[in-house]
């Protein structure tokens, strides 16, 4: 069985450790301050920096050799070159074809934005690099070395992309208290630093600060009329009452406090961006990655590939705006059918009422730029202007555990937050309140005099979201668990039920159902979420998805003192993509994701976590009880399933030639690969949510951990961020 | 429902085999039908009684100078192991009984082997060929449910249509874990298959065994509109139980037609070396 970080499978007496790049001042001739060009270069093999030994203060960053039979320098004079590729895993793919051997035995890579290093006694090896380079490099940084102290640094960069400053300006706001106007300055600040860098080494990320500031002057814009109050209101708060506006105190104390906080937020992760996407940028000793242990080249490529994934995941969605037609067309087109015998329903004819009808209708919405960062502290989370990724993923981000692929997983909360407030948004110029009153009185009216139709398919949205509230007093939930004696008995007291609708049916009072609805908000989200995750970055493929979120799961305390939910949330997955009868889903949910752990529970899976569910779904005293709540969410699972997955937005996220889906004998579904060999290859990695999927898959095969693997991570970033698509434009281009 | 577990010899697994169906076979002895091709004599033969369903499944092999294949493929099947002759094929035959009808199936590794088999067995008038009538198979795939109480379940997975009013296209087939129920089919196919003006001639069933302890065996069924079926036997031969009772399932759903011609003849794949 395994434990965790598999220290049974570790032995350290057959690790060699990783190169580490180490920079310091140059003992013999102590100096203060210590002179850039006196410093002293190191390379040094070891598992930790600690077994390194330094004693004085050093920069380091692990380095990884290109080839198994790498040379490294056999004196201590010689050349280290830092190239800037923006297409470095294409390069690399290029040199491992045609590179001689000479230069190919000497060359390193880093997840640096310098990420390919040659070290080598003879320059003419960097003339036959950039020779045989398909492109040229953004920036070249060389270090002459002599008896390990570098003696001469020479950085060569192509010119900045030209911009227009005045797109990063702001409207002005010195009319505002002190304390706002410095959050503001902080962000001016903090965009002066970046956008010349960003120019100079990732112009392609140009317009990601343009759009930034274009969504904070639209903050700014609103403080700045809240603050006075007079004339029209920006744009931005016509879902705002004007005459609220000017005279609600609260509501104007309520918007000033979001905005700020809100560019509070930014400032945050603009100061993570700044100091990771961009240290380790020629001159690369000009200033130190905050990241100690990748303080010398920084981890640039490992910011380039999180921003790809995230981007290419945002753009998938602002081509269908899911938001727009929710908010313009769901109210005006027909209801869903077969919700008139509630709870019982016929989902048949959903599939014709997708979001997808609307795709050739609906302009695409302008991206939102997602300010990408590491973070030991926060791990993998979204918000609105950020994502963020586990520091852990710097090291083994070519592990199941710490996969970029959490990312995406963060990015659909992101997604469903806006589905699901969209659909209580109802009319912008009534109180919640109000709205909240209509929308129980329509809900009533509708499921007590069954034939009567929906207004229009928002409402019959609405009516399946409250009806699977009801339905949870009596059947429970992924997180309300019916007492075991007296299932489908009541959860609520007497006097909070409005009326029996059917048998197992309540209506509770108003106050209740809305009170059931935010206990339920959690789990409707988490359910809506694991269908779409499936569907979208796992390519429907449940023999993937289940191993290895069970896999992410069983690295997580509170999992396991809640085993039920999670074991319904793999059911109700598994239900997704199994016809029938709730009963007969049931089952063949059941017996799928028995079939699943025990295929993995040797490999992968080996957790004890894993066994105990082993144990529980073939308790039939506990699996009997899960009937009940799974049957109760089913319909859940219908609705994401057949109106809110979209096949466009699908497609979106898989459109890349390397995709591909192979039929085998003795499987239930088919096997999705990305037919792309292993290691550096001169081929286009146009989605690489797609691509780390594929590398992902072989990984549910084994206990062991990838061998080498930071250099496998390494490798997966540089892949992640060099897609150059069809037209040889970086993904994410307008 | 306890799913009978079948085992043969190892030497024939993990391969495709070529099968075809016949009812009112008057002589279900395979040696008769192999006079021109060699001598053959059962390996082994193991019997199944179920409370709908009783079948047999024999394992034969046939000796034969007749190269029925090529390459590495050939040596294998060489006696000694060069290329050269003789061979030996392994062949297997079910006798399937229901209620409603007895079926046999003949089951070879080559088609152009059982190209020969079954011109004897034409020639001898023996049996009625069947094929499944493939656009029905599709129509009832689509509205049919799996019934709960079945230990078999299945559904298309593949099917293949040619187009022949189109002259920019002259085929098309989808593949999937259920392309009936996808967008393609929906909108642009159904129709003009339930027309007949697009007429499917060759489809994949997927299917899967249930026991009472839910442990599952998986068989995908090639079958085309001729008459041909194909499938993959897996290791230890475990999964040639689904074939009585897809070919029962299919009896139920009125899907066989009679045919008189040899559907073996109608593979290209596999050429003729005599």
């Amino acid at each position: 069985m395994r434990l965790k970080q598999d220290m049974n499978k570790i032995d350290s007496s057959k690790q060699k450790g990783v190169f580490w790049l180490v920079t310091m001042p140059d003992e013999s001739e102590p100096e203060w301050p210590p002179r850039l060009e006196r410093l002293r270069i190191i390379m040094k093999q070891s598992t930790t920096l600690q077994e390194c030994g330094f004693s004085h203060p050093y920069r380091a960053s692990p380095i990884f050799p290109f080839r198994d039979n790498y040379i490294k320098p056999s004196s201590k004079s010689c050349s280290l070159y830092f190239y800037c590729f923006d297409n470095a895993f294409q390069v690399l793919g290029r040199l491992q074809a045609v590179g001689s051997d000479a230069l190919t035995r000497r060359l390193w890579f880093t997840i640096g934005i310098a990420s390919i290093v040659l070290i080598t006694e003879d320059p003419k090896l960097s003339e036959e690099l950039l020779k045989k380079a398909p492109t040229s490099p953004r920036s070249i940084e060389a270090w002459h070395v002599e008896k390990a102290i570098i003696s001469n640094v020479e950085c060569t960069h192509q010119s900045p992309q030209e911009y227009d400053p005045k797109l990063f300006q702001l409207d002005n706001y010195n009319m505002l208290p002190v304390t706002s106007r410095a959050i503001i300055d902080e962000f001016v600040s903090n965009i002066a630093i970046i956008v010349p860098k960003v120019s100079m080494h990732i112009p392609n990320e140009l317009d990601t600060f343009k759009r930034l500031v274009i969504q904070i002057n639209e903050l700014i814009k609103e403080i700045v009329y809240l603050s006075n109050p007079v004339g029209n209101p920006p744009s931005t708060l016509d879902e705002y009452d004007k005459k609220e506006l000017k005279e609600d105190l609260l509501l104007q104390e309520q918007i000033l406090h979001q905005n700020l906080d809100r560019i509070i937020q930014v400032n945050s992760a603009l100061s993570y961006v700044s100091t990771q996407a961009l240290s380790g940028a020629v001159p690369i000793l000009e200033r130190r990655s905050l990241i100690r242990r990748y303080s010398l080249l920084g981890i640039g490529t490992a910011i380039l590939a999180l921003n790809r994934i995230a981007r290419s995941i945002e753009l998938a969605f602002s081509k269908n705006p899911i938001e727009d037609i929710i908010a313009d067309r769901m109210k005006d087109a027909k209801p869903l059918p077969g919700l008139e015998n509630l709870p019982e329903y016929d989902h048949s004819e959903w599939k014709t009422y997708s979001i997808d009808r609307w795709a050739k209708r609906i302009e695409p919405r302008d991206w939102y730029p997602k300010l990408p960062y590491y973070s030991g502290r926060l791990g993998f989370r979204e918000t609105e202007y950020a994502i963020s990724a586990a520091h852990q993923s710097l090291s083994g981000g070519a592990s199941l555990e710490w996969s970029l692929l959490t990312a995406t997983h963060e990015m659909l909360h992101g997604h469903v937050r806006n589905l699901l407030t969209l659909l209580f948004q109802g009319d912008k110029n009534k109180s919640p309140d109000k709205k909240r009153k209509e929308f129980y009185e329509c809900y009533t009216t509708q499921v007590l005099k069954k034939g009567i139709k929906d207004e229009n398919e928002l409402g019959s949205i609405r009516k399946i979201l409250l009806a699977y509230c009801c339905l949870t007093i009596t059947h429970g939930s992924l997180t309300r668990k019916i007492p075991p004696n007296n299932l489908r008995a009541s959860t609520l007291q007497p006097d909070e039920i409005e009326m029996e609708i059917t048998r197992h049916f309540l209506l509770p009072k108003e106050e209740k159902l809305w009170y059931l609805f935010e206990q339920e908000y959690r789990n409707i989200s988490e359910i809506f979420v694991h269908i779409l995750d499936l569907h979208y970055f796992y390519a429907s493929r449940i023999a993937v998805y289940l191993p290895m979120i069970w896999r992410s799961w069983a690295e997580v305390p509170h999992v396991k003192g809640d085993l039920r939910q999670y074991i319904l949330r793999s059911l109700l997955i598994i239900s997704a993509k199994v016809p029938g009868s709730p009963y007969e889903r049931f089952n063949m949910s059941l017996k799928r994701l028995r079939e699943l752990i025990e295929k993995n529970i040797k490999k992968t899976l080996d957790f004890p976590v894993i066994h105990k569910v082993k144990c529980y779904i073939e308790d039939k005293d506990f699996y009997e009880d899960l009937f009940y709540p799974f049957s109760a969410s089913l319909i859940l699972v219908d609705l994401v399933d057949n109106v809110f997955m979209s096949h466009q937005i699908r497609g979106e996220l898989l459109s890349d030639p390397l995709v591909s889906w192979v039929s085998k004998e003795g499987d239930f579904e088919d096997r999705y690969e990305y037919r792309l060999p292993e290691g550096f290859v001169e081929e286009s990695i146009e989605r690489p949510a797609a691509f780390l999927l594929d590398r992902m898959i072989p990984l549910l095969q084994s206990k062991e951990f990838p061998n080498n693997l930071e250099a496998e991570t390494a490798k997966l970033f540089l892949a992640c961020c060099s897609n150059l698509d069809r037209e040889g434009k970086k993904h994410g281009d307008p | 429902m306890e799913i009978p577990k079948v085992r043969f010899s190892s030497l024939i697994d993990q391969r495709y085999f070529h099968f075809i169906v016949l009812r009112k076979l008057g002589d279900r002895i395979l040696t008769n039908y192999l006079s021109n091709i060699g001598k053959s004599i059962t390996i082994e033969r193991q019997d199944f009684n179920l409370a709908n369903l009783n079948f047999d499944i024999q394992h034969n092999q046939v000796t034969s100078d007749i190269p029925y294949t090529r390459g590495l493929v050939l040596e294998n099947v060489s006696t000694s192991k060069d290329g050269m002759p003789p061979y030996n094929y392994d062949l297997f035959s079910f006798r399937i009984e229901s209620k409603a009808q007895t079926l046999f199936v003949f089951a070879f590794p080559f088609a152009s082997l059982g190209r020969d088999i079954v011109d004897n067995l034409i020639a001898n008038k023996s049996g009625i060929l069947l094929k499944v009538e493939v656009p029905k198979l599709i129509k009832i795939g689509e509205r049919e449910q799996n019934l709960l109480k079945e230990p078999l379940r299945t559904h298309i997975v593949g099917f293949h249509v040619v187009i022949v009013d189109d002259p920019t296209i002259s085929s098309l087939s989808l593949g999937g874990d259920d392309p009936l129920k996808s967008d393609i089919y929906r909108d642009y196919l159904k129709s003009s298959i339930y027309t007949d003006k697009i007429i499917p001639d060759q489809c994949v069933l997927a299917c899967e065994l249930l026991d009472s302890k839910e442990m599952s065996t998986r068989a995908r069924i090639h079958m085309d509109a001729f008459g041909n079926f194909k499938f993959y036997v897996h290791i230890k031969t475990a999964n040639l139980v689904a074939i009585p009772f897809l070919l029962q399932k299919l009896s139920s759903l009125k899907c066989f037609d009679e045919i008189s011609t040899n559907p073996l003849r109608r593979i290209q794949e596999e050429t003729n070396l005599q």
